[in-house]
């Protein structure tokens, strides 16, 4: 046995030392912090995670540990989560085989009855429409072609950065609002122009195209105009309108090199459009006074939401997003610690993650009511850890 | 015994081996004779599976070559077959840990009549002593058929003439023992069949006492015949 | 079977044995790069920090507040590149190594490829023996990087004075530097690192063993299998990051088990073929 003595050694002892890893490394799985319900019912958190830290939370007591560094991290179908892809996920966990190969497409609409999804090809000027019926599982596919907005050159090198920004369904007509980027065919530079493309929605057949905006091309060098789709509260769910924010902004000219001003706002005008009946109007002054006292627009269900999420005290203030006026009852929120806070309007609820008492909050109000129906906060699980004080956690919805 | 038939290998786009066939008994010692290159070395590695063969048949004993087969089969072939770094002892040892038909005792014998040095590196040896060495792990085993190639080659005369020794002691009395080699002098009186091969064709198989009664010829006699007629 | 069994350990020791020199060496090699490279820049460090507060009269704990002390990781990440030679090293030897093992019974002044081509046993042993001590060296290597890096937080807590020190738990550590990808702390990722690498082993195996029965065309033939085993795992891993491919991520990470799976069970089974009837001296 003696003249075995190196071989089992260096087997022995190895073995010995990873054995010892393996029992280090299951007792550290779970990360030292843990999402405690202090108040209501963490049923309203069902899907979502608090990321921080290291780690990935939710509401029942699940802690993971997460990190770019884990190789099989890319190898989870739901997408990472963020405020965009959070919507994704629901659909890959509600529809896998409709959303196969389709993650990614341009912009999806959900009801009781239907999810459509479109993605525009650039190259073939063509959108491609899929329709899923919940009920039968049955898909159908639509193609509907494109042309150049009256007014506009062609151009074979600069891409028109097309894209479907918004799908909604209303009276059987599947509404494809589309971005475009432009070159004028008079002097300027870009335009802007979005179109809905309203399709038939059980023969396919294009019913016809309203032009919802288009921007003057602005013909001096330091001016821009920019043209955003107001962030949209559940961008899937149906709503009958959409809204555009419109800002004329001049650069710092370069006169003044070493320090260059920041962009000045010259203009600002709210564009609202309603599919059903095809007319658009401006946000009046009174609504447009309210949004320049600093509040940022997000609009939803009818409802335009303004508020300023990244301060220590917002206040939810509701708009009627025809005419500007409060709509409801204004709803300020928790004092936060720090700044960084993220807001949340989801499912008639509006999820509050802020910092109190130095540690990462979720607070859930019932959006009609104000009522709290849930407040949890991070806590350490282990006291040698990294401490949680001031530190952001991240709200996001990862499904399960 | 060892039954060869029919035997073909293509090395390169050369054919090596063109159809051999023959046979080496029990009891007898055979040798291959042939010129360099004649495949005598091949048909050897052929028959212990060290080398794959086109066609024909192989068996020892009846049957197929098989991992089994090498309790009953040993070759000795002509180079070194340990590590250079291993020591002698340590040669010995590893034959004793894998080969349940090891002898020590003869080992022991065959050791001290070469006059080895167990302690000796295995790389540090001359061709003579490595061959010596050889034999010993090679005769040491309880096998029935003794498989030799070139014993004699580059080795000096008296080291020959102690190797020859074995071939008339008892190691070798009821074994079959099958030896290539192009240097016939040394053995040609201790050799029962004589098998002469040239490019990878029997041209002759026959018996050496019946050989020389009836045709009053030695093995040199016909080897002539052939290599030089 | 158990002879075979014990044929197999006695087999296993030999080649464990015989790459003794080379392992103790790399464990050495390795040992004072990331040691003796841990040392120096705690060191480098240590006296600018000094040197600070001597200018500004600061005592430790004031500093620390100011400037919220050394960590570990900040002192392995300076290692970074270092650490990376050291990994490389082990690497390199081990791979090249598969290819050796095989080839140094072939070539040198000896072929003691006729001694185990001739053994009483199922040639297939050769194989696995020679599996086993790839296996034992590799994690040897694993758990010996393991007690140097056990050896740098001791190292940490020796040479930094305690007022300077943040104090995180071995595995935290190990977890927050690139190491963990080669001594990971988690089963799938040891799965995947680790199962991609056996496979690789047994490719390099099975391709030397073509070699030594078909010689050139056996040599081709064998890296033509293993590079496009080795595509293909590389294209499913990659597509797991692509979101519009067509298959669920999961789906991929199926697929390349499989693929692992099958690759491992035809590298074991053409081998033991070749062994069986198709290698030469």
């Amino acid at each position: 046995m003696k003249k075995y003595g190196y071989s089992i050694g260096l087997a022995a002892l190895s073995a010995l030392v990873l054995i010892g890893y393996v029992a280090a490394a299951s007792a550290d799985r779970k990360p030292p912090y843990r999402l405690t319900t202090e108040e209501g019912d963490a049923a309203v958190m069902n899907g979502f995670v608090l990321d921080g830290l290291g780690s990935r939370l939710t509401a029942d007591g699940g802690r993971e540990r997460t990190g770019s560094r884990f190789l099989s991290a890319p190898f989870h179908d739901l997408m990472e989560p963020d405020h965009y892809y959070s919507e994704r996920n629901e659909l890959i966990l509600a529809h896998r085989s409709f959303m196969r190969g389709h993650r990614m497409d341009d912009s999806y609409y959900r009801d009781d009855a239907t999810v459509i999804g479109a993605d525009l090809d650039d190259e073939r000027s063509t959108i491609d429409v899929r329709l899923l019926d919940r009920a039968s599982g049955g898909v159908r596919e639509l193609e509907v072609p494109i042309e150049l907005p009256a007014g506009t050159k062609q151009s074979d090198f600069h891409s028109y950065n097309r894209s479907i920004v918004d799908v909604q369904l209303e009276n059987g007509r599947i509404h494809l609002l589309v971005r475009g980027d432009y070159s004028p065919l008079t002097e300027g530079q870009r335009l802007w122009v979005y179109e809905d493309h309203i399709v038939d929605s059980a023969s396919g057949e294009r019913v016809g195209t309203v032009e919802v905006f288009r921007n003057a091309p602005e013909t001096e060098l330091p001016r821009e105009t920019t043209v955003e789709l107001i962030e949209e509260v559940r961008q899937m769910d149906a709503s009958g309108i959409v809204m555009l924010n419109v800002k004329r902004l001049k650069h710092d000219d370069g006169t003044n090199q070493e320090q260059p001003s920041p962009p000045l706002l010259q203009e600002w005008r709210l564009v609202g459009y309603d599919y059903a009946s095809g007319e658009t109007w401006e946000l009046p002054k009174a609504g447009m006074d309210r949004l320049k006292q600093g509040l940022e627009p997000r609009l939803h269900g009818g409802i335009l939401y303004a508020f300023k999420e990244h301060i220590e005290k917002p206040v939810i203030h509701f708009l009627d997003p025809r005419s500007g006026e409060a709509a409801a009852e204004p709803l300020p929120l928790e004092e936060s610690d720090i700044p960084q806070r993220s807001v949340r309007l989801q499912d008639g609820r509006i999820y509050d993650n802020f910092l109190a008492g130095k540690k990462p909050t979720v607070v859930v109000y019932d959006e009609a009511s104000r009522r709290v129906l849930y407040r949890g906060s991070v806590e350490q699980a282990d006291p040698r850890a990294e401490p949680v004080d001031y530190k952001y956690f991240s709200l996001n919805f990862y499904g399960k | 015994m060892i039954e060869v038939s029919d035997i073909r290998k293509k090395y390169r786009r050369k054919q090596v081996l063109g159809g051999v066939s023959f046979q080496a008994q029990k009891g007898q010692i055979t040798s291959l004779i042939g010129l360099n290159g004649a495949g005598k070395s091949t048909v050897l590695k052929a028959i212990m599976g060290l080398t794959p063969i086109d066609g024909g048949s192989i068996r020892i004993g009846g049957q197929a070559i098989s991992p089994a087969a090498y309790n009953t089969i040993a070759f000795i072939p002509d180079r070194l077959t340990m590590p250079g770094s291993m020591r002698l002892r340590d040669g010995l040892q590893f034959m004793a840990d894998f080969y349940p038909r090891w002898n020590p005792a003869r080992a022991e014998d065959l050791m001290s009549f070469f006059r080895l040095e167990r302690g000796e590196k295995i790389g540090r040896l001359s061709k003579g002593t490595a061959m010596k060495f050889n034999l010993v792990l090679g005769m040491a085993q309880d096998v029935d058929y003794v498989l030799m190639d070139e014993p004699f080659s580059g080795i000096d005369l008296f080291s020959r003439e102690l190797i020859a020794e074995v071939f008339t002691s008892q190691l070798v009395e009821d074994r079959g023992v099958l030896i290539t080699t192009h240097e016939i002098g040394d053995i040609e009186h201790l050799i029962d069949h004589a098998v002469l091969l040239d490019q990878g064709r029997v041209v002759r198989d026959f018996d050496c006492e019946q050989m020389r009664e009836e045709h009053g010829k030695s093995v040199i006699d016909v080897m002539r015949e052939v290599y030089r007629g | 079977m158990k002879t075979n069994l014990i044929a197999l350990l006695k087999l296993a020791d030999l080649e464990i044995r015989r790459f003794r020199g080379i392992l103790l060496g790399l464990m050495a090699l390795v040992a004072l790069i990331q040691l003796g490279g841990l040392s120096m820049v705690t060191r480098t460090r240590l006296s600018q920090i000094e040197s600070q507060i001597e200018r500004s009269g600061m005592t430790l704990a004031e500093f620390k507040l100011q400037n919220s002390g050394l960590s570990l990781l900040e002192l392995l990440g300076e290692l970074d590149g270092v650490t990376g030679v050291a990994i490389a090293c082990c690497i390199v030897v081990v791979a090249a190594y598969t290819l050796i093992i095989w080839y140094r019974d072939w070539f040198g002044r000896a072929s003691f490829a006729y001694r185990l081509l001739m053994l009483p046993h199922p040639r297939f042993l050769l194989y696995l023996s020679k599996l086993a001590a790839i296996l034992t060296f590799v994690f040897s290597l694993f758990a010996w990087q393991i007690v140097i890096v056990a050896g740098q937080m001791l190292l940490y807590h020796v040479q930094i004075p305690h007022q300077l020190r943040i104090e995180r738990t071995f595995i935290d550590t190990i977890r927050s530097t690139d190491l963990v990808i080669f001594i990971p702390v988690r089963l799938t990722e040891f799965l995947l690192v680790y199962g991609l690498g056996l496979v690789i082993v047994l490719l390099l195996f099975t391709t030397a063993l073509l070699e030594r029965s078909y010689r050139l065309k056996g040599l081709l033939g064998g890296l033509a299998l293993s590079a496009a085993a080795f595509v293909l795992l590389v294209w499913l891993w990659a597509g797991a990051e692509d979101r519009g491919s067509f298959l669920y991520p999961t789906e991929l990470l199926a697929l390349f088990i499989g693929v692992l799976l099958v690759s491992a069970a035809a590298a074991l089974w053409l081998g033991w073929r070749l062994l069986r009837g198709k290698v030469s001296v």
